[in-house]
């Protein structure tokens, strides 16, 4: 389970986050949704170490995460993230980026510099061809991510966020930037992540819609408060949420 | 008082020496401040330029005095053309090694500029001769304040221009419309360029400045110590340099400061304590700033941006 | 085409090999030079192509290996070949030493905290005479032997000359050689393991705290420690190349340790674009053109100014040709 509790973010004179508390349970998909402004992102930021929350505590596994550097947040407490703006190693290729992950392991160093095929080694790539085989990516797997395109680059960072081998994987809007199509078969993959490999997903998204359809939990952010929080057939009735998002007709 | 207190006369000596070194790592260190906060580059030929302006200064107080012109007449000549000179170079030096990299690859400017330092420098040399410049007898006036206390005609022209340049280029960069155009251009040149500035024209005008002044200060150096040399660049950029990250890189009055205190303390680490380490001071400096407080004095820290 | 040009480039090790039968003296020498500098911008580019780290003071631990063996040689008596692994450690271990608060800084602080570095280390040098010898440096640094043979006319104390073992006529260019050979086995090993790096998961990561650190962070990679584990590994190699071109010359000094010579190294690795046969290349036309064409020689530096700001104008990623990728979905 990752815990947030009563974090704040204050930068400035404003007020981005406040005063949010969330829970996501372990096996189950947990989505937190708002317009812009709402403070998703700087939220998430808090909870995968990239920002020190004014106030508040984010816990998960054990560890206090806003204790450890983000290196420790993904290598121990297995909360792994990805980037709204996808970060990958441009000029490696898609199996290159997804083995990186696997890097925080203590892979036999030296005898893989001797060149040596060990086993570790062997297995490692296996379970990176794995990932991109689930992504349908094996096709493209040596070439170099900068040439693909921004549905697969995407996949790829989710598919290397995954060979980090994380108990939560964190992903910042992953519907951005894709088409209706796109965007639903993203959905479809991603509840496969929870439902078949057992990994706990944190979704942020600004689009309800792309979410209802795979989440357990819904959580809605407003000008950086907890407006709602349920299952997405309460959030698609509760009548703070309607107002907030179609606004008022009263 | 003072002849009973030889410390004191020696003390505030060293006072004078020191702030006019500072005034001259000042100067050079403006330079580096506004071109770092309008392209987010380390100018890393700004030295030479400065060394420039020292040899053109040279070659028209030579010129000039061969006229027999005043010595009044000559200094402000001189001053024109290490100015026009200078500006132009630094005016080329961003046109050929630094526009084309606009967005480039952080390291890729980095190199050019190196490479132009290299180019420059050496082209000095061929062109000049490996042999230092020494002037003639020029402004060699000296006044003794007290017993033991002389300031040279130099040094007063040094503290004069140098606050009154300051004062004018704080001017120029607070009240007049450039002023708010290179601001506006630093905060974000792609917005800048939307709203109808020249955002080349802006970029183009800090070089120049820069070097003007780099050439102001190249010209106090020839005066003071009365010989140029092609080499002096390197070390005098790199002081500079500490100066404007001590100050704070992209804050004006913080490269001023950061000369100041630079200056001062050189020149009492070399008058109390030796003169052994005395160039290494300005890299110690540096690399404390860097570790300790990479916002210098003045500057205001980095966010990272996820 | 490409192909055969490919093949060809196999027999390039050979063709060093029996490079020095066609050599005279002066030949001889200026190719272990050469060798001496591709040495060097492999070094370089572990931290400035494939790290992404610039670094403006490599000449720091060129001259922590050369004076590492003039002391220990001169005053110890310790051997050249002990001591080329003692000054890759001594070299590594500052390198550990200085890196752990330089590397915080990015990209052009860090740049400018190296070079301040190198600086105070050479003023450092200049300064401590009882150490260093100062500005005039130390001499008569020891002579490498092959095992336990001298390549003097009359061999020191305790060794037999090489050309009597060998039964030869007693020539100056035994030694020369014997330079020449030393080098090259070096330069050999480095690109061997410029070629394991490109393949290993070593090599990868150091690439990927070159394209994002922040990725970095959030797949659990250290990048303060790679950056550590790159900034050492060249600075070992530094300090091996010192070591040797203070045993080839006999003699070390301030002056060889200079910012010119860190930009020197740089501008090969640059012009090389980080592999091993454009550093070759790239060696020959910065270093040994220059060299060997006397009525140029006050043009050198102004043709090597203009060369950086050129090649980074038209390549700013330098002269290499393609990535290969370090690992194939095919293999293994």
């Amino acid at each position: 389970m990752l815990r947030v509790e009563n974090i704040s973010m204050r930068f400035g004179g404003l007020l981005a986050v406040d005063n949010v508390s969330l829970e996501a349970q372990t096996g189950q998909i947990t989505a937190v949704i708002g317009g812009n402004g709402a403070g998703k992102t700087t939220l998430f930021n808090c909870i995968t170490g990239f920002y020190r929350p004014t106030t508040g505590n984010v816990i998960c596994n054990g560890y206090t995460l806003s204790a450890l550097s983000r290196a420790d947040i993904a290598g121990r407490a297995r909360v792994v993230r990805t980037f709204q703006n996808i970060r990958l190693f441009a000029p490696l290729t898609a199996l290159e980026n997804v083995l990186l992950a696997e890097q925080r392991r203590r892979l036999d160093f030296l005898g893989n510099f001797l060149g040596l095929r060990t086993r570790e080694h062997l297995a490692a790539v296996e379970r990176a061809r794995g990932w991109l085989h689930y992504f349908g990516l094996l096709d493209v797997a040596d070439t170099p991510v900068a040439a693909l395109s921004y549905g697969q680059q995407r996949k790829v960072e989710i598919a290397r966020a995954l060979a980090a081998e994380p108990i939560f994987l964190c992903l910042d809007e992953p519907a951005a930037g894709l088409n209706p199509s796109e965007s639903l078969e993203l959905m479809h993959l991603l509840e496969g992540i929870t439902r078949e490999h057992g990994v706990s997903l944190l979704l942020i998204e600004h689009d309800m819609s792309v979410v209802m359809g795979i989440s357990d939990r819904i959580i809605v952010l407003e000008y950086g408060r907890k407006l709602a929080e349920g299952t997405p057939a309460d959030i698609r009735q509760n009548p703070d949420v309607i107002r907030a998002y179609l606004g008022a007709d009263d | 008082m003072f002849e009973h207190a030889p410390a004191l006369v020696y003390f505030s000596q060293q006072l004078l020496n020191g702030l006019t070194l500072g005034a001259i790592y000042g100067l050079i260190a403006l330079g580096y401040s506004m071109v770092f906060s309008i392209l987010g580059l380390i100018n890393f030929a700004h030295g030479e330029i400065f060394m420039i302006g020292g040899y053109i200064a040279f070659l028209a107080v030579t010129l000039f005095l061969g006229f027999g012109l005043s010595p009044a007449l000559v200094l402000l000549l001189t001053f024109t053309a290490a100015i026009i000179i200078t500006s132009g170079v630094g005016f080329t030096l961003e046109r050929i090694c630094y526009r084309p990299l606009r967005g480039a690859a952080k390291l890729a400017p980095f190199i050019t500029a190196i490479g132009a330092s290299i180019f420059l420098q050496n082209a000095v040399q061929l062109w000049q001769g490996s042999q230092p410049k020494a002037l003639a007898q020029f402004l060699t006036t000296q006044y003794e304040l007290f017993p033991g206390l002389v300031i040279s005609a130099t040094q007063l022209l040094i503290l004069g221009a140098g606050g009154l340049l300051l004062v004018l280029f704080t001017l120029l960069i607070n009240k007049t419309s450039f002023g708010r155009q290179q601001r506006a251009v630093q905060q974000d040149a792609l917005m800048a360029g939307l709203l109808g500035i020249h955002v080349n024209r802006v970029i183009s005008a800090t070089f120049m400045l820069g070097a003007a002044l780099a050439a102001v200060a190249g010209t106090f150096v020839l005066l003071y110590y009365g010989v140029v040399d092609f080499t002096m660049g390197y070390l005098a950029g790199m002081k500079a340099f500490a100066a404007a990250v001590l100050g704070g890189i992209g804050s004006l009055p913080g490269a001023i400061v950061g000369g100041l205190i630079l200056g001062l303390t050189e020149t009492f680490w070399a008058g109390y304590i030796g003169a052994d380490y005395k160039h290494a001071l300005g890299f110690f400096v540096l690399i404390l700033v860097l570790l300790l407080r990479p916002q210098g004095l003045f500057g205001k820290p980095e966010v990272e941006k996820v | 085409m490409i192909e055969r040009a490919r093949s060809a480039l196999r027999f390039a090790p050979l063709a060093l090999v029996a490079l020095p039968l066609l050599l005279n003296r002066t030949g001889l020498d200026l190719a272990s030079i050469w060798l001496l500098y591709v040495g060097l911008a492999l070094g370089i580019s572990i931290v400035i192509q494939r790290t992404g780290l610039l670094d403006l003071g490599y000449a720091a631990y060129y001259a922590i290996g050369a004076y590492c063996y003039a002391l220990l040689g001169t005053v110890y008596g310790v051997s050249f070949w002990l001591c080329l692994p003692l000054a890759a450690l001594l070299a590594a271990f500052v390198a550990a030493l200085v890196g752990t608060p330089l590397l915080r800084l990015k990209g052009d602080y860090f740049a400018i905290g190296t070079l301040g570095f190198a600086e105070i280390l050479n003023i450092f040098i200049r300064n401590e005479d009882w150490l260093t010898g100062g500005a005039n440096g130390l001499s008569d640094v020891p002579r490498p032997t092959l095992f336990g043979l001298d390549f003097a006319r009359t061999p020191g104390e305790g060794l037999r000359s090489f050309h009597e073992a060998a039964r030869l006529d007693f020539s100056g260019e035994q030694r020369l050689m014997f330079y020449y050979f030393i080098i090259l086995g070096i330069v050999g090993l480095l690109v061997l393991l410029h070629r394991r790096l490109a393949k290993s998961n070593l090599g990868r990561a150091f690439e990927a705290v070159r394209e994002d650190e922040i990725a970095c962070q959030a797949l659990g990679l250290n990048v303060a420690r790679l950056k550590i584990a790159a900034y050492s590994m060249a600075a070992a190699i530094g300090g091996i190349m010192g070591c040797f071109f203070a045993a080839k010359q006999g003699f070390v000094s301030p002056e060889s340790f200079g910012f010119m010579e860190s930009i020197t190294v740089l501008a090969i690795a640059v012009l090389g674009g980080g592999r091993p046969l454009g550093i070759m290349l790239a060696a020959l036309v910065l270093v040994l053109i220059p060299e060997l064409a006397r009525d140029l020689q006050d043009y050198r530096m102004v043709f090597f100014g203009a060369i950086l700001v050129v090649v980074m104008l038209l390549r700013p990623q330098g002269l290499g040709g393609l990535r290969t990728p370090s690992v194939t979905a095919r293999m293994p």
